[in-house]
């Protein structure tokens, strides 16, 4: 009865006042997830409300999350926006307990994370952008970039949830199209060079998932494998030497996570807006590297070039 | 009774550290016996203690406890015949352990070890009566960490503590050479004293000469590795400093190893 | 600090206190640096999600995960005492190979959420939720700790015990007192692996989900609780050694909550760790300096 009174007196409080107070975490800085965070912020900067920021890192620390899961909810803000799946599922544990509603933004599977259901698409009390990557449009470019493919290969770290999604879903993807798939499983940045060795002649291609480890020791793998067409997931690694890639733009998750927040703070109940799964993906190529591999770029392909 | 058969142990066989520790040693100890350990540096006297309680295993011979055959058993499965008093007071000793700890520790040795409280309250009464015995008024401090106490208050209770359970043989590896004269005095008398009362077998290695003929009643005498002199009886009873002096120059000389 | 937050600290604190706990038996105690701890933690927290997820009990899930602590602490003992690997090595060994095999315990998947099935923890919590609120969870795990502790006293102060710590401190004066180190080294690091086991699977439980990259810096908060506690009781009794291990842990929670909210202060979200630092720094340099001037 305590808690009813007090929501109230809370709610009221912040009819009269207006402002509101989002609490915005991640898990690591990391450039795609500090350009999710650029887009949550630039979002609600434009909602006319008037809204106090706070936002923590967890430093790649599970514990360090959960505490500052409890730190938010102690502090009863009115939203929080939790980056990455390990951030948002410290935080809808704790706020779930509490009405504190959660918008959630760079958790690619957020069904297997339980946060929400799987055919309703809603979640009780939480919602937001989930970044799936658009695996089919990017077989479809490899197939397109090179007709005769046969075999891709895949470099990924087992450990990170997203790589392994990724992976799978590609393998799926790939095989419907009749193409096989090889994986090279690395665990560390160190080993990356080992792997890199048994690489050649064995696939026409290769596709690196927006994956820490392995977009971290992206410099070795463009230096020792000149000849083979790599395909990334995101637009840096392309501009730093891949051939290509269909990426969502991840200050555009962002952006509509920051937009649903929006929607949220002015009454609607995150229960009954629909996760939103990034769709719009824009490819991009490397023209310098295409050139360098003899890859022809069809006419009819609709991309971006490169800035050189 | 102990016996030794044709003892060989040689450190790092076969490289240029070589080292032929124990030659050809056979030794008979007989109950009772309370024989000190002679020997220039070297000699392999601590390695011969060290050999009997299975610290080092032997590369051939055999080594008898009574009629148990412990040529190939380690130092743990021999502890319950065998008690040791280390040279050095902080190694025969937990630091961090009470005193009271240390005496349970030692009491147990060589027995199965469950799970029922360590320091039972009529084991406490037994060491408090044997403290008191040292006549250093340890028995008030049987809660005080080991490591608060003096290098000749440690090899006491060392002393002590090898004795709290049953043995066969006790070695004492020149346990009083790193204290001071006093003390050393101190824990020497303990130490024959204690050997007398329980009539108990011993072993002491020594570096001084006075030890070595005041207390015991043999002297064996070892040279590289061999025991070059082995005095009982009579011939013991007679021995002065001089005669042990002599010995070690013939030893020097090797007149002892060729006649 | 809010009440939740403090609330927070405190229940992380008692469940990392297993974890300074395991490590204190490990590397104060037994004097084995072991660094399985970053393996068996998340271990831990894996077994009991797998089995929780695919339906058994939590009350078995929690138990399996126990063993399995134990059983990487049996390993990393059979590569030390059996094949005369170096003791750091040894445990970075098991660690490493714990890395994949956490993998293989939850099924290939670097992520299991259960956050909508029962816990063991959950199961305990709804039922004194009626009476202590708020506080529960508190209340449930500092009774299950001291219930750990109690245990844990009695028995390193039981003959076995008493010949474990001896292992510890001077190896040689054991072997010489029959004392087996080999089997003291082998039963120190399972229950110290086991205890860390518990800790990983109660955390997991507590948030609902496991992730194989869960235990990385746990020997850090694990070997800062115990200084940090002995910084602050200093004690020469066991039995006050042992909670100072969670009184620690539960102050290094403390410190990490109190730093989070340096962004009230004007600090950046990632000088989190250097707050840290600096508090953990003055904890243990205060004591000294109280000394050198009395």
């Amino acid at each position: 009865m305590f808690k009813s009174i007090f929501l109230f007196c809370a709610v009221s409080l912040s009819i009269s006042q207006a402002k509101f107070t989002v609490a915005i975490t991640k898990f690591v800085p990391h450039p795609s997830l500090d350009a999710i965070e650029q887009g949550v912020r630039d979002a609600l900067a434009s909602s006319g409300l008037e809204i106090d920021i706070i936002a923590d890192s967890a430093q790649a620390n599970v514990a360090i999350a959960a505490q500052i899961a409890k730190k938010y909810v102690g502090k009863k803000v009115d939203l929080i926006v939790p980056i990455t799946t390990p951030s948002a599922q410290t935080v809808y544990q704790v706020a779930k307990k509490s009405q504190i509603p959660v918008v959630f933004a760079g958790v690619s599977d957020p069904v297997a994370a339980k946060l929400i259901g799987s055919q309703t698409k809603k979640g009780d009390g939480i919602t937001g952008v989930s970044d799936v990557s658009p695996i089919k449009a990017q077989v479809d470019l490899i197939k397109t970039l090179q007709p005769t493919i046969k075999t891709i290969g895949i470099v990924y770290n087992p450990s990170e949830a997203n790589s392994v999604a990724v992976l799978e879903r590609f393998s799926q993807e790939a095989t419907h199209q009749n193409i096989l798939i090889k994986t090279f499983a690395c665990l560390s940045v160190s080993d990356l060079m080992m792997i890199i060795k048994s690489i050649p002649g064995k696939v026409d291609a290769l596709y690196l998932p927006n994956d820490n480890t392995v977009i971290s020791g992206l410099d070795v793998i463009l230096k020792n494998l000149k000849d083979l067409p790599i395909y990334a997931a995101d637009p840096e690694s392309v501009a730093r030497g891949c051939l290509g890639c269909v990426a969502l733009g991840q200050y555009e998750i962002g952006f509509k996570a920051g937009q649903l927040a929006i929607s949220v703070l002015k009454g609607t109940s995150p229960g009954s807006l629909e996760v939103i799964e990034a769709t719009d993906a824009k490819t991009l190529i490397n023209p310098s590297v295409a050139k360098r591999l003899n890859i022809l770029i069809p006419e009819k392909l609709s991309f971006k070039l490169t800035g050189e | 009774m102990i016996s030794l058969s044709n003892i060989n142990l040689t450190f790092a066989p076969g490289t240029s550290r070589e080292k032929k520790a124990l030659q050809n040693i056979s030794l008979q100890i007989n109950q009772g016996d309370f024989i000190t350990v002679i020997g220039s540096n070297g000699a392999g006297k601590s390695t011969l203690l060290n050999t009997i309680s299975g610290e080092y295993l032997s590369d051939s011979g055999a080594i008898f406890i009574d009629d148990q055959d412990v040529t190939h058993i380690p130092a743990q499965g021999r502890s319950r015949d065998v008690a040791r008093v280390f040279q050095d007071p902080l190694a025969g000793t937990c630091g961090d352990l009470t005193i009271a700890e240390n005496m349970a520790l030692a009491h147990y040795r060589g027995q199965s070890r469950g799970f029922s409280r360590a320091i039972k309250s009529q084991s406490f009464d037994h060491y408090y009566a044997a403290l008191k015995n040292l006549g250093l008024g340890l028995e008030s401090r049987l809660d005080t960490s080991m490591s608060l106490l003096s290098g000749g208050q440690r090899q006491a209770i060392s002393l002590l503590m090898a004795t709290l359970s049953p043995l066969k043989i006790l070695l004492l590896d020149e346990h009083t050479s790193a204290l001071d004269p006093k003390t050393a005095a101190f824990v020497m008398d303990l130490t024959n004293h204690i050997i007398q009362t329980q009539k108990l077998t011993a072993l002491m290695v020594t570096h001084s000469l006075n030890q070595a003929i005041k207390y015991g009643n043999r002297t064996i005498m070892l040279h590289e590795g061999r025991i070059v002199k082995d005095i009982q009886g009579e011939d013991r009873r007679q021995l002065t400093p001089d005669c042990v002096m002599s010995m070690f120059a013939d030893a020097a000389d090797d007149k002892l190893l060729l006649g | 600090m809010t009440i939740l937050q403090f609330t927070g600290a405190f229940e992380l604190g008692l469940i990392y206190g297993l974890v300074a706990l395991g490590v204190f038996i490990t590397f104060r105690v037994l004097n084995f640096p072991d660094l399985t701890v970053d393996g068996s933690f998340p271990l831990g927290a894996a077994v009991s999600i797998s089995l929780i997820s695919s339906g058994i009990d939590p009350l078995i899930a929690t138990l399996s995960a126990v063993v399995a602590g134990c059983l990487t602490g049996v390993a990393t003992g059979i590569l030390t005492t059996r094949f005369k690997v170096l003791d750091l090595i040894s445990g970075i060994i098991t660690m490493t190979a714990l890395y994949s095999i956490n993998i293989r315990v939850m099924q290939g998947r670097p992520n299991i959420s259960i956050l909508d099935q029962q816990t063991f923890v959950g199961m305990l919590k709804f039922f004194m939720m009626p009476y202590l609120g708020e506080f529960s969870l508190v209340v449930i795990l500092g009774t299950l700790v001291t219930t750990i502790i109690f245990v844990t006293y009695l028995f390193l102060s039981s003959e076995f015990g008493l010949a474990l710590r001896a292992t510890g401190n001077n190896a040689r004066m054991a072997r010489a007192n029959g004392i087996s180190d080999h089997l003291m080294i082998l039963v120190g690091l399972a229950i110290s692996n086991g205890l860390i086991a518990l800790g990983g699977s109660l955390f997991a439980q507590e948030n609902g989900f496991s992730d194989v990259n869960m235990g990385i810096g746990t020997i850090i908060a694990g070997f800062a609780s115990v200084i940090l506690g002995e910084a602050i009781c200093p004690a020469r009794r066991l039995k006050f050694q042992l909670m100072a291990c969670i009184i620690g842990a539960i102050t290094y929670r403390s410190v990490v909550a109190i730093a989070l909210n340096g962004s009230d202060f004007g600090l950046e979200a990632t000088d989190l760790n250097l707050v840290t630092a600096v508090i953990l720094a003055l904890a243990l340099i205060y004591p000294r300096l109280k000394g050198q001037k009395q």
